[in-house]
């Protein structure tokens, strides 16, 4: 179990900075994931913490022991690749074996550790078998049984799940947590999908272009997101956003104006506001709730409904123009064309951000 | 996919196609191309040295009967001969002077006869000649061709160097396909460049070389200055270039050394194209004549190929000889061809597509 520090890490091709001064605290056992959308540098910051990439500027730590130069076979860490990357020519015996191998194991520790890893991720059946002869979801357990059998001081995951069927994935995701949790060392998983984000970590590192934009627990991410970016990037469906001008200072937060008059209290600390400053107002479709056209909020021009069975998602507009998201428990809550009114959610739910800059006005609560 | 069907397979389902016509005339010219020049050598390699010398042009060995003379001392050619009557017989010639042979008929030794060349007829039987493979392959009979010693020394040539250009090779193919550095480009066109380079230019300088080393006159002197190909280097880095970087990188997050990933993860995966590499290596080194004819003047250390061109000297021409010898000596390629194509055509296949 080791702890590992990034300071103000970078990364460039020539010109071209792909990693811009990340920075993170990860602490030993944790549990990390780096999400962001493609291209936003997750994968290549793995990779430099993994020693596979260089690292044009800044520190690297593990342990407190800076490891910038430090090859990647003496780093200690063992990784899981996207496309697993087993060796081809080996059964999944040798496979694992190998990295034990290099390390100067003997026979006997090397026999035991892969029967465990083995017996753990149920593979004991396989031993034989070249990767070539086996599904998916096993040649990703075999992925992982080599790293699992290495003891390593982090494991590394580079989209470990992104090549399997959805219901596969949601099995696998569930074994990469159990499997965390028994063996409690520290781990750092790049995805871009925000349910493996969610579910799996203990602390999110959200990436954007080569910047980290938020690192916190997964519903501290959902509960207050740094900035629009990370708002509208976590949480499915994803947050609506509602064009809003300042109005007036209240005790505990102020009153924004959205397009079409309709006024909102936002419970915010900050209070340096200057009249008609243009804002950004965000809420999450599951916490809007429905009434009766001109009771709420606003009004919704309903375009689409989609019956999920336990819920449904209705997208329309409201009088501005702008689309709007609903996300309704219960069965058929809107028909085509039809107009509902909204409740923009409880003051605690509603989300300001600066227009300009992206980033979110803290909330009061 | 039966031999059957592979053979007999044709673009239509229904009947033929012009272009199947086509393309079985065409495949049957390059198969007799091919084949025929092998078939004469083979069939050629089992007739009598007169036979070759007048360049009998019917295929199969034919040989004219002998029967010993009565002392037993020398061996009498037999013919056909028709007598006045017409009545035919066999008959041995004794002496032939002019147009005239005196003969007799066989089983009369005592009652010889003249008569003219003109009515005689060689008798001939089909007879493979093997005393052309054997007499040469015997010590007592051959004294300056030592097959056993050439066999062996081209066999030493053809392993050594082809183990030494597999590993050379695939070496220099590694470190320009994984590793990126500067001048890597600069590098691989150098190599390629030397493909264009005519082997006989650079002749009379490799000589110069070997001979400073003190290798004139040995097997390493044959062995080692082709040991690194052009060909090679290209072949092995353009399969290599194939293999996914990640089990690389898998490696090295496995703690393996750089050689371990050249020597457990990169050369067996590289197997197909390395199959490929020592199939042309041992057909190269195997065949090689001109640069082993100008290292090798010692007939301990000669090869195969120069020990063959001992037959075609300018006083003795044992063209049946050389015919048999060249036969034995293209078995061991044929051999390892027969056992390593499929890796060609599979090598070849995984080379061209990813």
């Amino acid at each position: 179990m080791s702890s590992i520090g990034l300071r103000d890490v970078r990364k460039s091709y020539g010109r071209l900075e792909v990693i811009h001064g990340i920075n993170l605290a990860i602490n030993s056992g944790e549990f990390v994931v780096f999400v962001g959308p493609s291209g936003c540098g997750k994968s290549t910051l793995l990779r430099m913490i993994a020693g596979l990439e260089e690292i044009s500027a800044g520190d690297i730590y593990i342990d407190d022991e800076r490891i910038n130069h430090v090859p990647a076979a003496k780093r200690g860490l063992a990784m899981v690749f996207q496309s697993y990357a087993l060796y081809p020519h080996m059964s999944v015996r040798q496979n694992m074996s190998f990295g034990l191998e290099n390390l100067g194991y003997s026979k006997k520790e090397t026999e035991h550790r892969i029967a465990e890893a083995a017996r753990m991720l149920r593979l004991e059946d396989y031993l034989h078998r070249r990767p070539g002869a086996l599904s998916g979801g096993q040649r990703q357990r075999v992925a992982i049984g080599r790293a699992v059998v290495r003891e390593p001081k982090v494991f590394l995951f580079d989209e470990p799940l992104s090549n399997l069927d959805a219901e596969l994935r949601v099995q696998m995701r569930s074994e990469i947590s159990a499997l965390h949790r028994r063996l409690g060392n520290t781990m750092i998983y790049v995805t871009h999908d925000q349910v493996e984000a969610m579910t799996l970590a203990n602390r999110i590192a959200v990436l954007r272009d080569g910047k980290c934009e938020q690192f916190d627990t997964p519903l501290e991410i959902y509960n207050r997101p740094a900035n629009l970016f990370v708002a509208g990037f976590i949480g499915s469906p994803r947050m609506n956003f509602i064009k809003s001008r300042f109005s007036k200072l209240q005790p505990n937060g102020i009153t924004i104006e959205l397009a079409g008059d309709a006024k909102l209290n936002v419970l915010i600390k900050s209070n340096a506001f200057v009249a008609n400053q243009p804002l950004m107002f965000g809420i999450r479709p599951e916490h809007i709730r429905l009434t009766k056209p001109g009771a709420g909020d606003v009004d919704l021009h309903v375009e689409v409904s989609e019956e999920l069975g336990g819920e449904c998602y209705i997208y329309g507009t409201i009088p501005s123009g702008e689309r709007v998201m609903v996300r309704a428990p219960g069965q058929a809550k809107a028909k085509h064309n039809e107009r509902l009114g909204l409740i923009l959610g409880d003051p605690s739910v509603r989300h300001l951000f600066n227009a300009e800059t992206g980033d979110v006005f803290p909330l009061a609560v | 996919m039966t031999v059957a069907t592979f053979l007999f397979g044709r673009r239509g389902r229904r009947g033929f196609d012009w272009t199947d016509l086509f393309a079985y005339f065409y495949l049957a010219l390059g198969v007799l191309l091919i084949l025929a020049p092998v078939a004469w050598l083979l069939v050629s390699s089992f007739k009598t040295q007169r036979a070759l010398t007048e360049s009998d042009p019917r295929p199969l060995p034919y040989e004219q009967v002998t029967v010993p003379s009565a002392d037993g001392a020398r061996n009498l050619s037999v013919f056909e001969y028709q007598d006045p009557q017409g009545k035919s017989m066999d008959v041995a010639v004794l002496v032939a002077s002019g147009a005239q042979a005196t003969v007799f008929q066989l089983g009369h030794p005592e009652n010889a006869f003249e008569v003219s060349l003109r009515d005689l007829k060689p008798k001939e039987v089909v007879r493979l000649h093997t005393e052309n493979y054997t007499e040469p392959l015997d010590p007592a009979q051959s004294r300056t061709f030592n097959f056993p010693r050439y066999f062996l020394n081209s066999t030493v040539v053809t392993v050594t160097a082809t183990l030494l250009t597999l590993l050379i090779n695939s070496m220099a193919a590694f470190a320009l396909s994984k590793y990126r550095f500067r001048g890597r480009n600069f590098f691989m066109a150098v190599i390629i460049v030397t493909l264009l380079m005519p082997a006989t230019v650079i002749l009379v300088p490799l000589f110069v070389v070997v001979r400073n080393f003190g290798m004139l006159d040995s097997l390493w002197g044959v062995i080692i200055p082709g040991a690194a190909t052009p060909t090679g280097v290209f072949l092995l880095r353009q399969y290599m270039l194939t293999l996914p970087d990640e089990l690389i990188e898998a490696a090295r997050m496995d703690g393996a050394s750089e050689w371990k990933i050249y020597w457990r993860i990169i050369l067996p995966l590289s197997l197909p194209a390395l199959a490929v590499l020592a199939i042309l290596s041992i057909i190269w080194r195997w065949n090689d004549f001109l640069w082993p004819l100008i290292v090798l003047t010692r007939s301990e250390v000669f090869t195969l190929q120069i020990g063959l061109s001992t037959f075609k000297g300018e006083l003795n021409d044992s063209v049946h000889y050389l015919l048999a010898m060249t036969v034995l000596t293209l078995l061991p390629v044929t051999a390892v061809f027969a056992l390593l194509q499929k890796y060609i055509t599979s090598g070849i296949a995984n080379t061209g597509m990813k």
